[in-house]
């Protein structure tokens, strides 16, 4: 072949790749693979979230404090994208293993019905996270305890953090301004359900 | 020289073919990434809702979270599960794309043993924290 290619390098190529249209099936296909490889950067924030968890605050609320960077919480979208894409995905491959959606119309159907569910629960997902962080109150920037229950006069006092247990003030008070939770002072959430 | 199937004249075509291939593995592989694939549908459903849940908690809360035996036994099949998974998963690319033999023989030796690797420090730090 090497022969052929340095006599005439014009003579067809075998097809490859790049000249087939792109299809949607092939797409997704490849995409399967690609999100498999960034979800294995996923299982790195998840390794360290635990680790730094068992070493320690400090360690834990770095992690914390990168997680909630712009730059952390870009990833742990694109994340949230791959991880519901592979699982959408890895249904539709499970179908297939077990011997349906092979005619091409069922296999294009199930294909757009992954990408409307891969929307669907990242949306679902990121709007159950942002809506138990609406009126979130930035505590982890406050230096003192003081300047912390400031803040937390512009919330009611029944306020109480995500769990539902303590008040703004108490948290400031029990665990130090800057190991708080962003979330720490906002209203119980309604979806919480069980209190009153 | 006696070859190994000289003495399998009695078995069938498929006999032989079954859980024999070059490697002796048969469809070992597709079975297990199946397996974990399945799975992993129901623990990833719980992590996601879990993050969701938890996220922006301090350390103390955090920690409390995983303490709770069904957290605890439920991450530690997750790290399991998702992780062998990616082994798996990760296997595969490597055979298809990398073609420098030695290249790929340190790749599918650093990929298990880096996910090994991964998933003792993870599970060692869910026990920490929960026992």
């Amino acid at each position: 072949m090497s022969q052929g290619a340095s006599e005439n390098k014009e003579r067809p190529l075998s097809p490859h790749l790049l000249v087939y249209k792109p299809q949607l099936t092939s797409m997704l296909s490849i995409l399967h693979r690609a999100t498999g490889v960034a979800l294995i950067v996923g299982t790195l924030m998840v390794a360290w979230w635990l680790v730094a968890a068992a070493i320690g605050e400090d360690a834990y609320n770095g992690a914390r404090d990168f997680a909630n960077s712009p730059l952390g919480t870009l990833m742990i979208f694109g994340w949230s994208v791959a991880l519901f894409y592979h699982l959408s995905n890895g249904i539709r491959h499970l179908f297939w293993d077990l011997g349906y959606l092979f005619k091409i119309e069922n296999a294009y159907k199930a294909g757009y019905f992954v990408l409307f569910m891969t929307v669907l629960l990242t949306g679902i997902t990121w709007f159950a996270a942002f809506s138990q962080a609406e009126d979130a109150v930035p505590v982890s920037t406050q230096e003192s305890v003081e300047s912390c229950e400031k803040l937390c006069a512009s919330y009611s006092d029944t306020a109480k953090d995500f769990r539902g247990e303590r008040t703004c003030v108490e948290l400031c008070t029990e665990e130090g301004p800057c190991s708080l939770p962003h979330v720490a002072c906002t209203e119980v959430p309604e979806m919480k359900g069980d209190k009153e | 020289m006696k070859l190994k199937w000289d003495n399998e004249g009695m078995k069938s075509p498929l006999a032989r073919a079954r859980g024999l291939g070059s490697a002796h593995e048969g469809a070992d592989h597709w079975m297990k990434q199946r397996i974990t694939a399945i799975a992993n549908i129901p623990l990833v459903i719980w992590f996601v809702f879990s993050v969701v849940s938890i996220r922006g908690a301090s350390h103390a809360e955090f920690t409390e979270w995983l303490a709770h035996p069904v957290n605890a036994i439920l991450a530690i099949l997750l790290i399991i599960s998702t992780f062998y998974h990616a082994v798996l998963g990760s296997q595969v690319v490597v055979e298809d794309y990398i073609h420098s033999e030695w290249f790929k023989v340190v790749k599918l030796i650093g990929t298990k043993l880096f996910f090994f690797a991964l998933a003792v420090a993870c599970i060692f730090s869910i026990l920490k924290i929960a026992l």
